[in-house]
């Protein structure tokens, strides 16, 4: 035992005591267990995540707080509308009857006038800079009072916010919820059907539920022995379905030569020879082979996928709905010249047309002629030096612009070569896959909206988005859209308090086209007036006299059975025997009844006939010759209150007492939408409040957790401290002894 | 056998007790000296005489003086020390990251991260008030700064590791230098090994610097039968007898980080430590410090890459008249994923939304980034030429090989949306945060200021539609991400935090086990190599007493003398 070791141990000894004792002394004037993360890592760990969570609880509680008040002023502005409707219906239904005088009438009508005006400021109400009822759209005023009608402005978004970790609530109700501003839709009737194109995205297919990502397909090829190939083709990084076919058309089996089309319904898989086969399998229980519609278990010399039916995108081309274009390949030997054409419109009429080349130009200067007559595309080439590329530009200058062609990179032997080798003179092929038929975009539509009727001019528009545009123009007071099936567009009013009629142009076809004539035949004849229907009798229905040379043929229609238009047009073409006919009409919509007789006068007379919109107000009957054309009594119109209450303040002017009791009916109506508005408000509170509960009782579990894993205890760390100093009192005391004690004190 | 033999022997005998005492004193003196090892005098008896029948011993005799030394806990004391250098200064790299990093206090990262967030929730809450939306950009560059700062911190610490590399050559050559010096003056006085005794000094003094030498690298040392030392490491030998070798600094500094090395002057190989604070260095260098700023670099770029694809596809209550991008691309005309972007695109598209203010409509125009890899990929001067295509639009590429889109009509601005392609966080094209790395991650300087707030692009359904944008962003946090397996960054930040605090938990207890085993070693070599006073005491009185009794036979002699003179 060395002096220097007694010393070591000695000094250790109190270092160690030391700084225990100076560790338990931050924990205890900390609090903390755990003051640096390494002191217990897996605490550390737990207390970081116990942390964030906290945080962010404490987040989500500002964010419910937030969501509290704006629902709060939410449902105080609900609660004055209320009140105001209830005072204009207690005051309507004290003149809803004939003894009332038009002082009377005219006092409702001035409390009216108040109404709409206090409506529309309580809809504008703002909160903290937000526009509380203009659906997500909160920095516009969502309603505008023109006078004769209030627009609606907002949409039918609504913001929302995190109240909760992954939980999102609205905070507001849209407009069109509450007051009401937005009619019902405008059903496009007709599927516009969208052509795949090499550009269609895979997420807009299948009518935009899209292709799972990351997928890949098995290719088996069976040749004319029977025997099979296969390949997996990754298509995880295809982002269109032109990709999708490169992809496919790269990694075919080897030795196979299928060819893979992009189609305008989907995707083709051609072998070279009926004798061989191929099919598609999915890899791993995938999905993408079904998605791509080629899934197949059976070898095809030629696989037709199924129709991949992308949805209507905003920069879908209006010449790609409503048809197929007719498509063609040519073929020459060899590579870097092969070719792909494409009709620059839809329809089955040039299915067939053949084109050819011949020979008779020097090369650069070929070109191209179409004889609709004859159906062939002939292009003039020097045999042996016309690439492909010259006859591309020559079939994109052809005169008529019918056709479209473009270079096939799959014959490329590298992206700079492709199209620069000579094309074969005796290569041709035959236009086929034509279908349906081209948008009219050039007649427009007739559009009604409260007042005038203005004619859309929608021949400029390419993109379905930019016929959204002109529709959804300000002036119209229209929303515009893409439908839920992504596969039509939809029309609505915004304007409350006026009627909505869409139809054609001078014998055009676009609205018919598009969907979105108002009356169409298949319009049931009880939505007719706003949904009083057409009310058959028997006494007084349809009465349709022709008078050639004083004599008169009188034809009184039954339309007892008639349950839609086309049933009317049918049942009067049936009771007159052919001698009257009924169609909608070519130029705005409405019904045009026409003597095929040519009798020198044609009067319609009844109360049907003016349900059917033939004559209005306080006429009994209409004449003319040849044709007679009724209004279109299929508007459209605004559930909304300021609806009701301009309807009521017109009826109230009108003195129509019927109509008055029409627009109260309406405001009941009102009123239990802004109940079920005030209650969904409430029911929000409601759970806002408990989850602001459940909140406060998490967090004093999660500040208990935390504090578990990094807080000291302190009683514990107290008596360790008692100890340490004992022992180090110890310790030092005994050093003293030892390093006193010497054999020289004894010598 | 005569008187005055006897007399000789017994001053031989004084002699030796005195060199004993002298022994004895100089190990007192030494008693508190660190590192002094102990000194015994050996004694043997003398030759004998032979007289007649009789053998006549002839006293005492000094065979030498030797140090009381145990080579073997010396060895292993030595690399102990070099295992507990070593961990200890890679557990102080974890405990200064630890510390720079500030987990579990109120200033760490996670509340710069949550902070962030926060705020973007709040601005979800707010969509329409402008100061939330600017708040968000202030805590963008709150957490951004937060983020450099750690950079900065702890590449500074990189530094300082670096540094001490550089300066530990000269104390390597110093100490070999004076190990090669006392090798040979050790080698001088105990004559090669033929004295029987110990240069105990010298030794101590070798010893020592043998112990400071194996403090910075783990040595191995022979002793050769002349008493030199050999000393090698890991293979290499850097002293042997009286030559050494010398050992320089060097390396190459990659981009900002230093990377010195220590090297062999002669032959320019690196002096392989494995232990020492040496390898504790280039440990906590390379591994600790530097995997952490490699650990925080790639948060940064996933967090900037990440949330940017995001918020890329969003709009703000205004659309661009113009707009640059951050990023420029190394060759116009290359594709895009291969055109030195830091962070690559894929195939895919996304939409220009062009819009007029006066009538406010807005036109969508699809922007492919033809990535497939097949043919004709898209570069930036086809994405400007693209742009151009569409009316009211003007693309250009400046000599950097940035992108600008500008509207060429008065009252047209235009926006983004749906980029499935990441080409526009890529390009840095409506981006919130800008730069790849945590040195260099910044906020759009395009969103700075109260002015800009109507920019913060927190729309999904076209410009200022909704906040849709806002409601992703405001969840990013904790957002699975693909591109990390999985894993949101949340997750990410967790993994970078409790890997230090894993490692500085290991590297704590790894250092002191060492500490102990040190201290255990250290306690061995004390025990038989430290002085004792009371052994030392005791062994003064027994040489005294011999002393003594060897004086008064001296006295006897003389006595018998006079007796002989006398007669």
């Amino acid at each position: 035992m060395s002096g220097l070791l007694a010393q070591q141990r000695l000094i250790g000894q109190v270092n160690s005591d030391q700084l225990d004792l100076f560790r338990l002394q931050t924990q205890v004037s900390t609090g903390r267990r755990v003051i640096t993360p390494s002191d217990d890592a897996p605490a550390a760990l737990r207390a970081m995540n116990l942390q964030r969570i906290l945080e962010r609880k404490a987040q989500a509680q500002n964010s419910l707080q937030n969501s509290v008040l704006y629902l709060g002023a939410a449902e105080n502005s609900i609660s004055q509308v209320t009140n105001t409707l209830n005072d204009i219906r207690a005051a309507a239904l004290g003149v809803a009857d004939s003894i009332s005088t038009p002082e009377q009438r005219q006092a409702v009508i001035d409390q009216v006038n108040r109404a709409i005006e206090s409506l529309v400021t309580i809809g504008n109400t703002k909160f903290r800079e937000r526009y509380l009822f203009s659906g997500s759209q909160s920095q516009t005023a969502p309603y505008a009072h023109h006078g004769d009608s209030v627009e609606y402005l907002g949409n039918e978004g609504a913001l929302r916010s995190f109240v909760d970790v992954d939980f999102l609530l609205s905070t507001n109700l849209p407009g069109s919820e509450v007051f009401g501003g937005l009619s019902e839709k405008v059903r496009g009737s007709v599927d516009l059907d969208p052509q795949v194109t090499r550009g269609t995205r895979l997420s807009d297919l299948n009518g935009g539920a899209g292709i799972s990502s990351g997928g890949a397909v098995e290719l088996v090829y069976v040749n004319s022995t029977g025997t099979a190939t296969t390949s997996v083709v990754d298509l995880s990084r295809a982002s269109t379905i032109g990709d999708v076919a490169r992809y496919l058309q790269n990694g075919v089996p080897e030795g196979s030569n299928i060819r893979v089309e992009v189609t305008s319904s989907g995707l083709t898989l051609t072998t070279a020879s009926g004798a061989e086969g191929v099919f598609v399998r999915e890899v791993a229980e995938g999905r993408t082979a079904r998605e791509l519609g080629i899934y197949s278990t059976t070898a095809q010399s030629v696989l037709v996928g199924q129709d991949i039916s992308p949805q209507i995108s905003n920069t879908t081309r209006l010449d790609d709905l409503l048809g197929r274009k007719a498509t063609a390949a040519i073929e020459s030997v060899g590579s870097n010249n092969d070719l792909l054409i494409r009709a620059t419109r839809n329809g089955a009429d040039l299915n067939g047309v053949t084109v050819q080349f011949v020979s008779g130009v020097t090369a650069g200067s070929e070109s191209a002629v179409y004889d609709d007559v004859a159906g062939t595309l002939t292009i003039a080439i020097e045999p042996g030096v016309t690439t492909a590329a010259h006859v591309a530009h020559a079939i994109n200058n052809e005169a008529t612009g019918t056709f479209y062609a473009e270079i096939d990179r799959r014959d490329a032997t590298s992206p700079i070569h492709a199209g620069t080798d000579v094309v074969e003179l005796g290569a041709t092929a035959v236009l086929e896959g034509g279908a349906g038929e081209t948008l009219d975009l050039s007649s427009g539509l007739a559009i009604t909206n409260g007042g005038e009727t203005t004619i859309v001019d929608v021949s400029s528009a390419q993109t379905v988005e930019q016929l959204l545009n002109i529709l959804n123009k300000a002036e119209l007071g229209l929303q515009a859209e893409i439908n839920a099936q992504g596969n039509g567009i939809n029309i609505r009013s915004r304007l409350s308090g006026a009627d909505l009629t869409i139809g054609e142009v001078a014998g055009g076809t676009t609205a018919t086209q598009l969907g979105v004539r108002t009356l169409t035949e298949s319009t049931r004849l009880d939505q007719f007036n706003r949904g009083q229907g057409i009310i058959v009798d028997g006494v007084n229905d349809l009465t349709i006299e022709l008078t050639t040379l004083d004599v008169t043929t009188t034809y009184n229609i039954d339309l007892s059975g008639a349950v839609r238009v086309e049933d009317a047009m049918s049942a009067i073409a049936t009771q007159t025997a052919g001698a009257v006919t009924v169609e909608l009409a070519a130029d705005g919509n409405g019904l045009v009844l026409t003597d095929t007789t040519t009798a020198d006068s044609l009067r319609v007379t009844g109360q049907v006939a003016k349900q059917l919109g033939f004559f209005g107000g306080d006429d009994t009957e209409v004449v003319g010759v040849g044709s007679l054309t009724a209004d279109d009594r299929h508007t459209i119109e605004t559930d909304s209150i300021f609806n009701s209450l301009i309807r009521l303040r017109t009826s109230l002017e009108q003195g129509d007492i019927p109509a008055i009791g029409k627009a109260i009916e309406r405001i009941d109506e009102d009123l239990d939408r802004i109940n079920f508005a005030r209650s969904e408000i409430g029911a929000r509170l409601q759970s806002l409040d408990t989850l602001s509960i459940r909140h406060d009782d998490e967090q004093v579990t999660l500040k208990a957790s935390l504090s578990q894993e990094i807080d000291v205890d302190m009683a514990e760390a107290i008596s360790q401290f008692m100890a340490r100093q004992y022992s180090l009192q110890a310790s030092l005391q005994t050093s003293a002894n030892i390093l006193r004690m010497s054999i020289l004190d004894f010598l | 056998m005569s008187l005055f033999g006897s007399l000789q022997m017994a001053g031989n005998t004084l002699q030796a007790m005195q060199v004993g005492l002298h022994v004895v004193g100089n190990n007192i003196a030494n008693a508190n000296t660190p590192g002094y090892v102990r000194e015994e005098v050996m004694y043997s008896p003398a030759p004998v005489q032979k007289k007649g029948s009789l053998v006549l011993g002839l006293g005492v005799e000094v065979d030498g003086i030797v140090q009381k030394i145990d080579k073997f806990v010396l060895e292993r004391l030595r690399n102990a020390t070099s295992d507990r250098k070593s961990a200890e200064i890679q557990e102080k790299a974890y405990t200064d990251l630890e510390t720079l990093i500030g987990e579990l206090s109120n200033t760490d990262l996670s509340t710069a991260f949550t902070g962030f967030f926060a705020s973007v929730d709040d601005a979800l809450n707010d969509n329409d008030n402008l100061a939330t939306r600017n708040l968000v950009v202030l805590k963008g560059q709150a957490l951004a700064q937060d983020i450099n700062r750690l950079y900065q911190r702890a590449s500074t610490l990189h530094g300082e590791l670096d540094t001490r590399i550089g300066t530990i050559a000269r104390e390597v050559n110093t100490l070999t230098e004076q190990i090669r010096q006392l090798n040979l003056k050790i080698s001088n006085i105990e004559g090669g090994g033929l004295s029987g005794s110990d240069a105990g000094g010298l030794r101590t003094e070798r010893n020592n610097a043998v112990a400071k030498l194996a403090a910075l690298i783990d040595i191995r040392v022979n002793e050769q039968p002349s008493g030199t030392l050999t000393v090698s490491v890991g293979g290499e030998l850097l002293v042997i007898d009286g030559i050494r070798r010398e050992v320089e600094s060097g390396g190459e500094t990659s981009a900002d980080l230093g990377a010195a090395e220590i090297r062999f002057v002669d032959v320019g190989n690196k002096l392989d430590a494995r232990g020492g604070e040496l390898a504790g260095l280039y440990a906590a260098r390379d591994t600790i410090v530097g995997s952490f700023l490699g650990n925080l670099d790639a948060l940064a770029g996933n967090l900037a890459f990440e949330f940017n694809k995001l918020y890329s596809q969003g709009q703000g209550l205004e659309g661009f008249e113009s707009l640059t991008s951050h990023v420029g691309v190394h060759d116009a005309d290359a594709p895009l994923d291969a055109a030195g972007l830091q962070f690559t695109p894929v195939n895919g598209s996304f939409n220009l939304l062009v819009h007029n203010r006066n009538t406010n409509v807005t036109e969508t125009h699809v922007i492919d980034i033809d990535l497939n890899g097949l043919d004709d990929d898209l570069s930036l001067n086809d994405l400007a030429s693209a742009l151009n295509a569409i009316p009211s639009i003007k693309a250009s590429i400046d000599p950097a090989g940035r992108l600008t889109i500008a509207s060429a009509a008065a009252d047209t601005d235009f926006a983004f949306a749906d980029d499935t392609s990441g080409v526009l966080a890529a390009l840095g094209l409506n981006t919130f945060f800008t730069g790849s790395k945590a040195s260099d991650l910044g906020v759009n300087a395009e969103l700075h200021g109260i002015h800009n707030a109507a920019k913060f692009a927190a729309s999904l359904g076209g410009i200022g539609a909704d906040a849709g944008n806002t409601e992703r962003l405001a969840e990013f946090f904790t957002r699975r991400l693909e591109s990390n397996n999985g894993a949101s960054l949340a997750d990410r930040y967790e993994q970078l935090v409790s890997g230090i605090s894993q490692g500085a938990t290991v590297a704590r207890g790894v250092a002191e086990g060492f500490r102990v085993f040190e201290a255990t070693l250290e306690g061995e070599a004390n025990a038989l190599s430290g002085v004792n006073i009371d052994e030392e005491a005791i062994r003064l009185i027994a040489l005294q007493r011999t002393y003594q009794a060897s004086a008064r036979f001296i006295q006897t002699i003389s006595q018998l003398m006079d007796v002989l003179v006398n007669i």
